[in-house]
């Protein structure tokens, strides 16, 4: 199981352009930024695993509705100690307000898929994190040498010393 | 598609918190001097004493989360940050944290006034750390912690505290 980058993307416009995401190691062309004009004129976006056979994932295609725009990141969820090893949940779906002025009812829908192909739709908060943490190699606490605020020593004060 | 992203935790001390130490995977220890380092032998030289009375504090850690040689293809924010709901020795012993927006001098703490125990960042309310990375060097907001250690707390090396992080990133 892939735990990070596992999917790549794939995008249809509204006048029937196709981009894809670039090769790894090259730059992409393709920015989700406001400032990318083409980022509300998606009308489909579709995720495919980058593993091929992939045993956990199958693709993902999100039809984008009319006058929304998509929303799509990885999420990456680390600890200071490596206790367990850093992970990537992609988010993709999309964000519609219901008047053009943008001052109507705002309206999110978003899949948060994990590495092992689970799929949690919500509009509210993160899904539950700690059954897939649970599910990953952990370390065995001895063997975390290092970790933020890791075994501060104490000592007592001697019997003058407040 | 650039690689994922290379975010790391980067721990600052020195004058003006302006000497960078990556500390990502290695961590620090709180203790009462200013340096960024992880060792046992950091811990015996520079412990803190349980005070008689009152409380006892470690230096300031600053650390912040900084872009390294791998560029996002558009940018890193989002960043979030919670504790394991526990304190180090509860009670007695209990990690500190708050949020900054300019770098100066860590200092050996003498309040826990501004902070908020890392217990109250928890995986239901994390703390979000303002910053949006695009291009290496740029880094987040500081998170300041440190520990404050009472009279009743126990002698000797005390368990690990581990932290979790978030970002976003596309």
């Amino acid at each position: 199981m892939k735990l990070l980058e596992y999917y790549k993307w794939q995008i249809t416009l509204n006048d029937g352009r196709v981009i894809y995401q670039s090769k790894d190691g090259k730059k992409e062309s393709f920015k989700f930024d406001s400032r990318n004009p083409d980022l509300n004129n998606i009308r489909v976006f579709k995720l495919t695993p980058k593993e091929i056979n992939s045993h956990e994932l199958s693709e993902v295609i999100i039809n984008i509705p009319e006058g929304a725009k998509l929303i799509y990141f990885r999420r990456t969820i680390a600890n200071t100690g490596n206790a367990f090893p850093k992970f990537q949940l992609t988010l993709a779906g999309w964000h519609l307000n219901t008047s053009p002025n943008g001052k109507g009812k705002n309206i999110k829908y978003i899949l948060y898929i994990f590495p092992d192909g689970k799929i949690h739709a919500t509009v509210g908060p993160w899904p539950p994190i700690e059954e897939f943490i649970a599910s990953l190699p952990q370390k065995d606490p001895s063997e975390i040498v290092g970790c933020t605020g890791c075994k501060p020593k104490l000592v007592k004060a001697k019997p003058d010393e407040k | 598609m650039a690689s994922p992203a290379d975010v790391n935790l980067t721990c600052c001390h020195g004058s003006d918190a302006g000497t960078e130490v990556d500390i990502t995977g290695t961590g620090i220890d709180f203790i009462t001097a200013d340096n960024c380092t992880n060792t046992s032998g950091n811990r015996t030289t520079n412990p803190i004493t349980i005070p008689a009375s009152g409380f006892a504090y470690s230096y300031e850690k600053w650390l912040k989360f900084e872009l390294g040689t791998t560029e996002p293809d558009t940018q890193v924010t989002n960043f979030q940050f919670w504790g394991g709901g526990s304190a180090p020795e509860a009670g007695v012993v209990l990690d500190y944290y708050k949020v900054y927006n300019t770098a100066t001098t860590p200092v050996l703490a003498t309040t826990n006034a501004a902070y908020t125990a890392v217990t109250a960042a928890t995986s239901d309310a994390k703390q979000a750390i303002t910053g949006t990375l695009n291009t290496q060097g740029e880094a987040t907001q500081f998170i300041v912690m440190m520990l404050e250690v009472s009279t009743g707390a126990s002698q000797g090396n005390m368990g690990q505290q581990t932290y979790s992080y978030s970002y976003d990133e596309n």
